[in-house]
């Protein structure tokens, strides 16, 4: 028996129970990490005691070594550093870029190892998509989105991916496709954060298909129940500047300027309510004065 | 065991985390060696030990005991400032907050720098709050909610903070401290608590009219769903935390704190989870006090969709009626009336017999008279005012209704309710009643009865000068004097409308009335004056404005000014259709002046210039009025050549669309002097010269009907085809396609022929071509087996009289075709005398109706009137290269050989 401290990243039907009484994939390969170095070995065979891998030797040619179940010390992926980054989508030029790449490569690294259970290469792949989104590369974001690899090991990833995917859709200009894919991502979101999201979207996306009646319905739910969820609330009350203007309703765009200076004074939108309120209360045509945001970044640019 | 046995035991108990049992040991040591003088080195360390024993088994009033022991026996022991802390700790779990207060303050007092000193001023701050004594709380916990070392300390403190605050009634630091945790992340712990305070925030601000306050307490609070997700979330990662320190050795005495802490955490959300849970109401609280708050500070979207969050998420909850009602209200005031007419729909559904449900009937039906559903919005008044007869706006629901019939111009029905409604005493102070008498009298007037108009537009005028609607009454009172023919009281009424309302929407037209009324009452000088006032800028009013001056000049004479009017006119309006009105009687104008010359040149001014537009619809028009000015063969002649010259130009200067209208008419004018040879050379030139891209839809539609286009490869039809895709608005396109519908009825294809047909009768702008698209319709009808609606549209043919010439006796033709295909043989029957006996200058068709009415004598079994009418076909000569005319006398021979048998 190989007596090597080792930790062993698999599946935890390596543990005591033989492969045929399980649910969980049927394992190919572990992932070996002895003196500091890492190692994919094939697994040939194994039984409720122990399990025979064949390992690639540095210098060439295979060992056929077999190990205790009981001597597996941990069964664990070390979690990818820049996972336990926060705030990615804060980033932004050289620091985006870095991030970017960073996470690449660990997700090259993870993606032979998204059939094993532990593997971070979906979230790895969820968060790559998302630095995609952040640098506007949506349509490379949303190809990653709807082919996350490993997913059957992070349940929820899907459900996450399918408003990001959403996302992505109504900033590549499908509006249509993507009210329809915006409204279903609200139907299963599970925190304030992705409904207020989705919210600002469904509203930007009703906007541009001429219903500014129902894009204002949208759009303010944030400022009404999501004002704690950054960035929405600021984002959907400079949204719902042209809603308003399209509607002729003056007396709401004003309220609406003057709650972007108020409560956001330092955000891009403050120039922009500043000048729209100024040139409102002197009389102005209200559809000349704002525009349509395409998304939070450009409006922010 | 004896000492130096119980102790070592009772260490080793301490030691492995045994704490009750060294609690046991340690207390028996000192209860038997308390007092021992050899033992009173010792007895500090056992009081000490006893006291955390017992402290880490809860039992806190004999720790309290163990502690106070230890330093009575060790003032300056070197766990002073600790027990001082752990005693507090225990009074403040035994709920002697006063002592541990004064506790807690001694500890500060003495040791400032402890490195308890922080968790001691929580727990002071705390103790505080706890006694109420809110002045002394506050300055602590906003102190240490800044402290950035310990974030969850801090965010206790916040929450602390912000609950103290509220107590002492100090609202606006609460709101503070609120908004603060919020823009700064809720603590996870205490959002339960936060989120209760922002509401009884929100409701202080809101009982002190303290709006704009209320809403920003109200905007921190987070709705149940959310809150138990964070808080089940939160439990759920205390509770891994738990584990995880229990898991730790119970020696490690910083993990047991961590997990008494995260054990007393994992409660606290367990009961707030509990307690949430049971709060089924919580969200219809704060929303409708949320939709209540916004709606009164004249947020109405936001306030909408506090409102349709509460009906939506929640419709069984007692407070959604009033939700919903209050929704309706918003949605009316915002005037987004479909939105109020399905929320009304729903709120009547769920709450039929709510006492707001016969207003919220009442709102959808103001909503549709809004919007303008007229139709709708009087079946609804009817079942509202039939359901509901007491409704308290009985009075306008009843106004609605019709004023909803006047606007669909049922005007009996209209009238008569608006006079019951006067009538009616109770309605004598209605705040609609002066509503009700403009409508009456405006109902009067569209219904045309002016006599009776009158008197109720004066009266209004006279009871309600000042009201909104009497500027309007005032130019309805011209409009009526002008219809009955009181031209000058017309004109003093409209006077008087100008001059006080310059700015009024019917400005324009009450000018031009105005110009009317004086131009028939003869005083053409001021009427002029008056039609001038409409210029340019008046929209549609200055074409009619143009034109009544024109007739005017033209009463009067003057010609010049007739010019000078129609030239500027001209030039105002060189884009519009009406130019080439104004160009005729520019020209007209010249020529009464005798200055032919000045009307041809006029006219080809506007030929030159706007000629080569594709879309110009003026070209025939003007050309057909410049003929007379080019009389005689030699007029024909100077025509004829000048326009081939104009056409040599254009063409040279590229302007190929110009030019192929000077050719069409130069080979219409050849057609019109029977030069045959000359038009057949001039449409095969043009034919040879113009390719379809650069002609307008008349030189399409010559191309198509005159040249022999398939030397170019191109088809009539497709030709055709492209007319009615490029000029679907053009004049030709109703002949095009009537022209394309009848080659579809030849090929067989009758479906084509019939979309074409309709298409072309929609289309028709003259009526000759209007007529053509008839017979067309009536051909197809006919073919397609359908003959009494072919009877029908050829007797439309027949009923008008622009039909005549060649339509008349085909319409006639095809009647009697249609009777005798139906084999009803004495209705086709003089239908066909009709043809020959009016209409024998139409040799074909009269030959063939000859025939034809002899085969349904024939087939009648009137023998001898068949062989009469064989007979007279066969004998007249001007039938007699008809072939029907040999059919005729075949059947003629084969009747007179069976009746000699």
């Amino acid at each position: 028996m190989n007596t090597m401290a080792i930790m062993i990243t698999a599946c935890a039907a390596l543990s005591m129970r033989p492969p045929d009484a399980t649910n969980e994939p049927q394992l190919a390969r572990i992932h070996l990490v002895t003196g500091g170095r890492q190692h994919v070995c094939r697994v040939l065979g194994r039984d409720a005691r122990s399990v025979t891998i064949a390992r690639t030797l540095d210098g060439g040619g295979t060992a056929t070594e077999n190990y205790l179940t009981q001597q597996i010390a941990a069964l664990v992926f070390p979690r990818p550093a820049s996972l336990a980054a926060l705030e990615t989508q804060r980033v932004a030029g050289v620091a985006l870029d870095r991030m970017l790449s960073n996470v690449t490569a660990e997700l090259a690294a993870q993606l032979d190892y998204a059939d094993i259970r532990g593997s971070w290469a979906a979230p790895l792949a969820f968060e790559r998509a998302r630095l995609l989104e952040r640098a506007g590369r949506h349509r490379a974001a949303l190809a990653l989105y709807t082919n996350l690899p490993g997913v059957a090991f992070h349940p929820d990833l899907p459900r996450a991916a399918r408003l990001r995917t959403a996302v992505c859709a109504f900033l590549l200009g499908r509006q249509s496709n993507a009210l329809v894919r915006l409204e279903g991502a609200l139907a299963e979101a599970r925190s304030d954060a992705e409904r207020a999201e989705a919210h600002y979207y469904i509203g930007c996306a009703r906007a541009r298909l001429g219903d500014h009646t129902g894009a204002l319905f949208s759009l303010l739910r944030n400022v009404v129940f999501y004002a704690a969820e950054k960035p929405w609330e600021a984002e959907s009350l400079a949204a719902a500047l042209p809603a308003y203007a399209a509607l002729g309703q003056r007396d709401a765009f004003e309220a609406a300027c003057r709650a972007l200076l108020c409560r956001f004074p330092d955000s891009p939108h403050a120039y922009t309510a500043t000048n729209a309120l100024h040139a409102a209360q002197a009389g102005s045509n209200l559809t000349s004065l704002v525009s349509f945001p395409h998304s939070p970044l450009e409006a922010s640019q | 065991m004896d000492a130096e046995t119980l102790y070592r035991a009772a260490f080793r108990a301490f030691n492995a985390g045994e704490y009750d049992a060294a609690a046991r040991h340690f207390g028996e040591f000192a209860s038997r060696y308390a007092a021992e003088p050899e033992m009173q080195q010792a007895m500090p360390h056992v009081y000490y030990a006893l006291g955390c024993a017992q402290y880490n088994t809860r039992q806190m009033q004999p720790a309290i005991e163990a502690f106070n022991e230890h330093l009575k026996r060790d003032p300056k022991s070197a766990f002073r400032a600790e027990v001082m802390f752990r005693i507090g700790n225990a009074q403040f779990a035994g709920r002697n907050y006063a002592d541990a207060v004064m506790q807690y303050q001694q500890l500060l007092r003495e040791f400032p720098s402890a490195g308890v000193r922080d968790d001691a001023r929580f727990q002071l701050a705390v103790a505080l709050l706890l006694q109420e004594q809110y002045s002394n709380a506050i300055p602590l916990l906003a102190a240490l909610s800044a402290d950035t070392a310990d974030a969850a300390r801090a965010g206790a403190a916040r929450a602390y903070h912000a609950q103290a605050a509220f107590a002492a009634g100090r609202h606006d630091e609460c709101l503070r401290v609120l908004r603060t945790a919020c823009a700064e992340g809720m603590p996870p712990d205490h959002l339960i608590l936060l989120s209760t305070l922002a509401l009884q925030l929100g409701d202080a601000f809101y009982e002190s009219y303290e709006l704009e306050k209320a809403l920003d307490a109200y905007r921190c609070v987070l709705h149940r769903d959310e809150l138990l997700r964070r808080q089940e979330a939160r439990l759920g990662a205390l509770a891994a935390e738990c584990r995880r320190l229990e898991r730790m050795p119970r020696t490690d005495l910083a993990a047991f704190a961590q997990l008494e802490r995260a054990g007393l955490l994992e409660a606290q959300a367990r009961d707030q989870i509990a307690t949430l849970s049971a709060q089924g109401d919580f969200d219809t609280s704060w929303l409708m006090r949320l939709g209540r708050c916004l709606y009164e500070m004249g947020a109405l979207w936001e306030a909408c969709i506090a409102f349709q969050e509460l009906v939506r998420s929640h419709p069984a909850s007692e407070l959604a009626p009033g939700a919903h009602a209050s929704l309706l209200y918003c949605l009316a005031q915002m005037r987004l009336f479909d939105e109020v007419i399905r929320e009304a729909d729903a709120f009547v559904a769920c709450h039929p017999g709510h006492p707001q449900a016969p207003q919220a009937a009442f709102l959808k039906c103001e909503a549709l008279v809004n919007a303008e559903r007229f139709d709708q919005a009087e079946q609804a008044l009817i079942a509202l005012l039939d359901s509901h007869p007491g409704h308290p706006a009985r009075d306008r629901a009843a106004f609605y209704l019709h004023l909803s019939q006047a606007m669909q111009e049922k005007f009996p029905e209209a009238r008569a309710g608006l006079a019951a409604w006067l009538a009616e005493p109770g309605h004598s102070n209605s705040a609609v009643r002066i509503d009700v008498e403009y409508w009456q009298a405006m109902a009067a007037v569209f219904s045309g009865d002016y006599s009776n108009a009158q008197p109720l537009v004066e009266a209004f005028l006279s009871r309600h000068p000042d009201a909104v609607y009497a500027p309007d009454m005032a130019y309805r009172l011209g409009v009526v004097h002008y219809m009955r023919g009181q031209y000058r009281n017309a004109a003093m009424a409209l006077v008087k409308f100008v001059r006080g309302h310059p700015d009024h929407p019917m400005i324009w037209e009450a000018r031009v009335l105005r110009g009317d009324a004086l131009a028939a009452m003869g005083e053409l000088g001021i009427a002029l004056s008056a039609y001038a006032e409409a210029g340019p800028d008046s929209g549609p009013y200055y074409h009619y404005a143009v034109a009544q001056r024109g007739k005017c000049h033209k009463a009067l004479e003057d010609f010049t000014n007739m010019v000078a009017l129609y030239e500027g006119y001209i030039t105002n309006v060189a884009d519009s259709p009406n130019v080439v009105e104004g160009i005729y009687w520019l020209g007209w104008a010249h020529r009464r002046l005798g200055h032919a010359g000045a009307a041809r040149e006029a006219y080809w001014s506007a030929l030159l210039t706007y000629g080569n537009r594709k879309d110009w619809q003026g070209f025939e028009q003007i050309l057909g009025d410049m003929r007379s000015l080019y009389p005689g063969s030699n007029g024909v002649a100077e025509l004829a050549m000048r326009l081939e010259d104009e056409s040599d130009a254009a063409r040279s200067k590229g302007r190929l669309t110009l030019g192929s209208r000077l050719d069409i008419a130069r080979a219409r004018l050849y057609e019109k002097e029977k030069r045959a040879a000359d038009a057949r050379e001039a449409a095969a030139a043009f034919a040879a010269r113009y390719t379809t891209n650069v002609l307008g839809p008349d030189g399409l539609l010559f191309l198509a009907t005159r040249t022999a286009v398939s030397n170019r490869g191109d088809s009539c039809a497709a030709v055709l085809h492209l007319l009615a895709r490029a000029f679907p608005a053009s004049a030709q396109c109703a002949e095009a396609e009537m022209l394309l519908a009848r080659r579809a009825r030849a090929e067989g294809d009758l479906d084509a022929c019939g979309r074409l047909v309709a298409s072309a009768a929609a289309k028709a702008q003259e009526v000759s071509v209007a007529l053509e698209i008839t017979m067309e319709k009536a051909r197809w009808l006919a073919a397609s087996d359908r003959l009494r609606e072919a009877i029908a549209a050829y007797e439309e043919v027949l009923a008008n009289k622009a039909a005549r010439g060649p339509l008349w006796p085909e319409a006639l033709y095809g009647i009697a075709a249609a009777y005798e295909a139906m084999r009803d043989f004495r209705a086709a029957i003089p239908y066909y005398q009709r043809i020959y006996v009016m209409y024998a200058g139409h040799a074909q068709l009269a030959a063939q109706a000859y025939y034809h009415s002899g085969r349904c004598f024939e087939r009648m079994g009137d023998v001898s009137a068949a062989i009469r009418t064989f007979k007279e076909l066969a004998e007249d000569e001007r039938f007699a290269a008809a072939p029907e005319t040999a059919r005729a006398q075949e059947r003629l021979s084969s009747l007179l050989a069976s009746n000699t048998q």
